[in-house]
């Protein structure tokens, strides 16, 4: 990577040089199906808003990669966390003949911390479940076969879903994981215990900022720059989503995110 | 793969997947009853996890990974709440054990019976020390509604010998008596219990003497092991804490181990100013110390 995390000044020069990439982004969601004591789902109900934002296929001259600076916005339902993440598609299952594809594994990335360079094999810590067409099961299981955060295969996650999930619906499958797991790095096979109607998608993260949201009367945005967690630079190409927990009414989201350049 | 060491160590184990991103939906069951003097002053509420709880027969905790391998240090704690302002934090409850408010013996008696799949104190790494034995702020969670007479008890045995042990480890007599708020203290409510003066916490119960019973009643005395805070002044609000650079308090999220056995806890939010059904959702992060 290049220098633009070395120092705010080198920020504030990438910026104003190459410009600041901003976007407004906008949905509406339906109500997804929550998580049941029965059937907890990963214990935590979430969704994922169905477009995102792809970055272009190539940077300018010069430019590595991009960092998410800044990220707010609101929701009109109250009560959720937002999260906007790069996401990657690790595997898709539909429901009809229980048929796996497996997608991209979690990527190799290159952190820029305290000036040098330090490249990572990444995991995910937050693989979501989501629907990305509507279910026809009655209380399915889905197990998700993956390669852990140590890179060891065939480890198995159960989730116990609701019936019915609705298009849109994410589930948190780390609650599930296999025991001494705590990451995702890729999706080798999903299978689910019934159901004749639905897609399901494994969606890896790397989170890039949060905002937490009152509805119509309050936002708090936390900035991704100060927080102690990674700054993962975003690549052309890679697309970046947005998902909400602790709600599964019928919202919609307007936010804003500002990226500048590596260079 | 060695413990935590500096900044880079952090950020590069978190990438890796070794580490913690979880968002979470705490609520309370209810409107638990306020609490007096006499019940400790404050009135606690307890959240669990929104998904999987019914209060009071079935509590979950917020629910990380299972199993992990070692220590999970906090990194960042975001708290939003959702239904009225919130004061509170986030702790690690563990089940001690319950006492029997509404015995058919009578006052007084031994109340109180001891989980019996642990012994204590817990443990974990203090200050660098392995296996050290950790304070607990004790906590009675009314899980039988009270009826007729507002039950009492005193941290000690009917017969006078020691009723909990202190933060130092020593077996203590208690003398003070807690009384519950009201002749009808609804389910999920929950107060401190008060040690000795000069007492900071316990690291264990051994005995709860009820010298005034109910009709009915019945409790589960948590040992409460503070996290870290929350702050969420208004609906929707949220505050965020930095638990490296804010300020360095990366607590351990993986709870403390007893001396033998197995003991029931949960990761839960609770606050001090309790009342009305609430809810707090929001994001506790973390890093693997591996």
């Amino acid at each position: 990577m290049a220098t633009t995390l070395d120092s705010f000044d080198n920020l504030i020069s990438a910026a104003t040089s190459q410009g600041v990439y901003t976007r407004f982004f906008s949905g509406t969601a339906a109500a997804v199906t929550a998580a049941t004591s029965a059937n907890p789902a990963g214990y935590i109900t979430g969704r994922r808003y169905a477009n995102n934002i792809t970055l272009p296929n190539a940077f300018g001259t010069g430019v590595q990669a991009a960092y998410l600076t800044a990220f707010s916005g609101t929701t009109f339902a109250a009560g959720g966390i937002v999260i906007v993440a790069i996401e990657y598609v690790l595997g898709t299952l539909t429901v009809s003949g229980n048929s796996f594809a497996a997608g991209v594994s979690m990527p190799t990335k290159i952190l820029r911390i305290s000036g040098s360079n330090q490249s990572v094999q990444t995991a995910t810590l937050l693989p979501i479940v989501v629907a990305t067409a509507a279910l026809t099961a009655t209380t399915p299981t889905l197990t998700v076969t993956y390669t852990n955060q140590s890179g060891t295969g065939l480890k198995t996650a159960t989730l116990s879903m609701p019936t019915n999930v609705a298009i849109n619906t994410g589930y948190n499958l780390i609650p599930t994981l296999a025991t001494g797991d705590t990451g995702v790095q890729a999706v080798t096979n999903m299978s689910i215990s019934a159901g004749t109607v639905g897609t399901l998608k494994v969606y890896g993260l790397l989170p890039l900022g949060m905002f937490v949201s009152g509805g119509s009367v309050n936002t708090t945005t936390i900035g991704p720059l100060t927080t102690p967690e990674p700054i993962y630079p975003i690549a052309a190409g890679e697309s970046l989503g947005f998902y909400e927990f602790g709600t599964s009414v019928a919202s919609q989201i307007s936010c804003l995110i500002s990226l500048v350049a590596d260079i | 793969m060695s413990a935590l060491t500096n900044r880079t160590d952090i950020l590069t184990k978190k990438a890796r997947g070794f580490g913690l991103y979880l968002p979470f939906e705490d609520a309370t069951g209810g409107s638990p009853t306020a609490g007096t003097a006499n019940s400790g002053f404050f009135t606690i509420t307890l959240y669990f996890n929104l998904v999987g709880t019914t209060v009071p027969t079935t509590l979950v905790g917020n629910q990380i990974a299972p199993g992990p391998t070692a220590s999970i240090f906090s990194t960042g704690q975001l708290a939003s709440c959702q239904s009225a302002g919130n004061e509170g934090f986030f702790a690690i409850a563990y089940k001690i054990g319950t006492v029997d408010l509404a015995n058919a013996a009578a006052t007084p008696y031994d109340g109180f019976t001891h989980d019996a799949g642990f012994t204590g104190p817990l443990k974990r790494t203090v200050y660098g020390a392995a296996s050290k034995a950790i304070t607990l702020i004790p906590m009675v969670y009314l899980t039988t509604a009270t009826a007729t007479t507002a039950p009492a008890f005193i941290m000690k045995t009917t017969a006078g010998g020691a009723g909990y042990v202190n933060q130092a480890g020593s077996n203590v007599i208690g003398t003070k008596t807690f009384t519950f708020p009201a002749a009808t203290t609804v389910i999920d409510s929950c107060f401190v219990m008060r040690p000795e003066n000069g007492d900071t916490g316990v690291q264990d119960i051994t005995q709860l003497s009820v010298t005034v019973k109910g009709t009915t009643g019945a409790a589960t005395i948590f040992g409460v092991e503070f996290i870290g805070p929350q702050s969420a002044l208004n609906i929707g609000t949220g505050s965020y804490h930095d638990m490296v650079f804010g300020g360095l308090n990366m607590t351990d999220i993986v709870p403390a181990v007893p001396t033998t056995g197995t003991v029931t806890s949960y990761l839960i939010s609770f606050n001090m100013n309790g009342g009305g059904t609430r809810q707090a959702l929001g994001l506790l992060t973390g890093v693997l110390n591996t």
